[in-house]
């Protein structure tokens, strides 16, 4: 027993003992120390949380996720705050002193909803506000915007995270029930949404922003895309269960996966373009990052990720979108799920590879875009137009 | 020395709600609180948002109350408090598996020296981990109050009169605990099986021959 004892205290301030994550202790400072100066009455506070917020950023998400955190948020408003400071933070942008506010009132409400198809539903609601504010933020002319954006869209890539990790823990129960379906159908339907937002989002990006926020911006939209295609998933085999068929009708399955068609088609005609400028840059760029259905791996660039093999990438989505489309038209839907998902995942690896590289090579990953009219879709170098 | 400078924090909160005195105080005891937490609990991440909110209500309290003359021991306090609340809004026994474990693909905590990646430091720290696990795996057969009196003693070094504060006991039950608490875990390593606590009349009345 000497042992255990000589142990314990050997593990006391040895180097090898217990220690916090030096970044979560520093976040979590942070954190606690803008949560107590909201309750310090003085004229100094709105300055000092701008400036804790801006360091305290990377972390913030994972401490607000926990019950323990949001239940004393609760008692931190209700105390110190106000029902007019929260409303004042609604109007709040990533980077203002009142936005954590705003994001920790969103999570009390996340942590009072009990079920978590209910909670999806809401969401799925905040994170395309989050799109909303990242997109306010870019076309307002507030300081330290290079800082606000790349707030902005780390919490959106963690918020989509979120909800991907939402839709595979409710889409592993075989029986998927009413409710899930009904959650399943409005995650696909705003992810859509929030894959086309982010397509204008990147247009709109100043040339000057730092590579990784065009990284982060073009990383989050291939995310939204893979949800969008998980939630379709679902949708899918929802059908195959009696309680929740009628949820999904086949005019909605439809509808979706035109939708889904069409966005993919315009990511790979995307590439097909950016492919163009790519090109004669493309052999000094020696490795790419491609974010692909959830996971973000640093590739090495081969001659196959190259432009020329990012646009042949490409291509062969367009080719398989001609496929989905014979098979939607034989009213062979299963199938051209299978094949949708496939294209698409070609096509969002193709833009976010081509992204890369233009973005190491230090053209505007924008400068190039030449956005398809709506309803067109290129097919195999031929051009038809949806009815 | 240690408790001037808290008592000066302490001061300092109260009379001029000095966030910087605060986050000092976090500083000093952030490590300690979450030590204790996430031996308790059976996630890295419980233990990170359990301690977070214990600095928060520590806080919180501070401006409504002036009763706290030792930090420390009021933090260890709330923490125990949450660790026993957080059980029970999850209507379980407390947990007996460790967030501390020895197998590194499921071990929710990390050393310094594999984040460092240093593979030299890393077999140290594998090897620390096992001890770690031994020793919890004996202390963690043992019942709450052994547990938090050897732990306070010998993993955190903190004197009875705080330990008596922090447990809401007596020096005088505190230093019959601990001796206890050495007993059960001798008893353990020579014979294994559950250990089961004294009786408060026992408690008091061995209390009462010192």
């Amino acid at each position: 027993m000497t042992d255990i004892y000589k142990t314990i205290r050997e593990l006391r301030g040895h180097e090898r003992g217990i220690k916090p994550d030096p970044a979560w202790v520093r976040a979590a400072r942070e954190q606690l120390l803008m949560q107590v100066r909201n309750t310090i009455p003085t004229a100094s506070a709105a300055e000092k949380n701008r400036k804790t917020l801006a360091a305290a950023y990377p972390s913030v998400m994972r401490v607000l996720r926990g019950p323990v955190f949001v239940i004393c948020s609760i008692l931190a408003l209700v105390t110190g705050g106000s029902i007019a400071s929260v409303r004042a933070a609604d109007r709040s942008l990533p980077g203002d002193a009142l936005y954590m506010v705003k994001l920790v009132a969103e999570q009390t409400q996340l942590a009072l909803t009990p079920s978590v198809p209910d909670r999806m539903k809401l969401k799925v609601e905040f994170t395309k506000r989050r799109v909303q504010d990242l997109n306010a933020v870019i076309a307002s002319p507030v300081g330290g915007k290079e800082a606000r954006v790349r707030q902005a869209t780390d919490i959106l890539k963690q918020d989509l995270q979120t909800l991907q990790d939402q839709l595979k823990s409710v889409g592993q129960d075989p029986k998927t029930s009413r409710a899930t379906a009904e959650a399943a159908k409005v995650v696909d339907r705003e992810a859509v949404d929030v894959v086309k937002s982010l397509k204008q989002t990147k247009a709109d990006l100043p040339h000057d922003m730092g590579s990784d926020i065009q990284k982060n911006v073009a990383d989050a939209q291939a995310q939204a895309a893979d949800l969008a295609m998980n939630a379709l998933g679902v949708l899918v085999d929802a059908r195959k269960n009696t309680d929740a068929k009628d949820v999904v009708s086949d005019a909605d399955l439809t509808a979706s996966l035109v939708e889904h068609k069409e966005v993919a088609a315009d990511a790979a005609a995307n590439v097909l373009n950016l492919a163009t400028s790519a090109n004669p840059v493309s052999e000094k760029v020696t490795s790419v990052s491609s974010t692909t259905i959830g996971s973000s791996v640093s590739t090495p660039l081969t001659g196959g990720a190259s432009a020329t093999g990012t646009a042949a990438l490409a291509k062969d989505a367009q080719n398989t979108l001609g496929e989905v489309e014979a098979l939607l038209n034989a009213a062979n839907v299963d199938e051209a799920v299978t094949k949708l998902k496939e294209a698409s995942t070609k096509s969002f690896q193709a833009q976010t590879q081509i992204e890369s590289i233009i973005i190491a090579s230090g053209i505007s990953a924008s400068s190039s875009l030449v956005v398809p009219a709506s309803g067109t879709t290129t097919t195999s170098g031929t051009t038809s137009t949806t009815p | 020395m240690t408790s001037l400078v808290d008592r000066y924090l302490l001061f300092r909160i109260r009379r001029h709600q000095d966030s910087d005195a605060f986050g000092r105080i976090y500083d000093r005891y952030v490590a300690a609180i979450f030590r204790f937490v996430l031996l308790k609990l059976p996630s890295k991440e419980d233990a990170e948002d359990i301690t977070s909110g214990v600095f928060l209500k520590c806080w919180q309290y501070l401006q409504e109350r002036h009763d706290v003359t030792e930090v420390r021991a009021f933090l260890y306090r709330i923490a125990r408090n949450s660790i026993a609340d957080w059980y029970r809004q999850r209507s379980m026994v407390p947990h007996r598996s460790l967030a501390v474990t020895f197998d590194p693909e499921t071990a929710s905590y990390q050393s310094q020296a594999e984040e460092i990646g240093d593979n030299g430091r890393g077999k140290a720290a594998l090897e620390a981990r096992a001890e770690l696990a031994l020793v919890m795996g004996s202390l963690e057969r043992l019942k709450d109050d052994y547990r938090d009196v050897l732990m306070l003693r010998l993993l955190d070094g903190l004197p009875f009169d705080v330990i008596a504060e922090i447990m809401e006991k007596t020096p005088g039950n505190v230093r019959v605990l601990y001796h206890r608490a050495k007993k059960a875990l001798d008893t353990l390593s020579a014979h294994g099986g559950p250990v089961i606590a004294p009786s408060a009349s026992e408690e008091r009345s061995e209390t009462n021959h010192d």
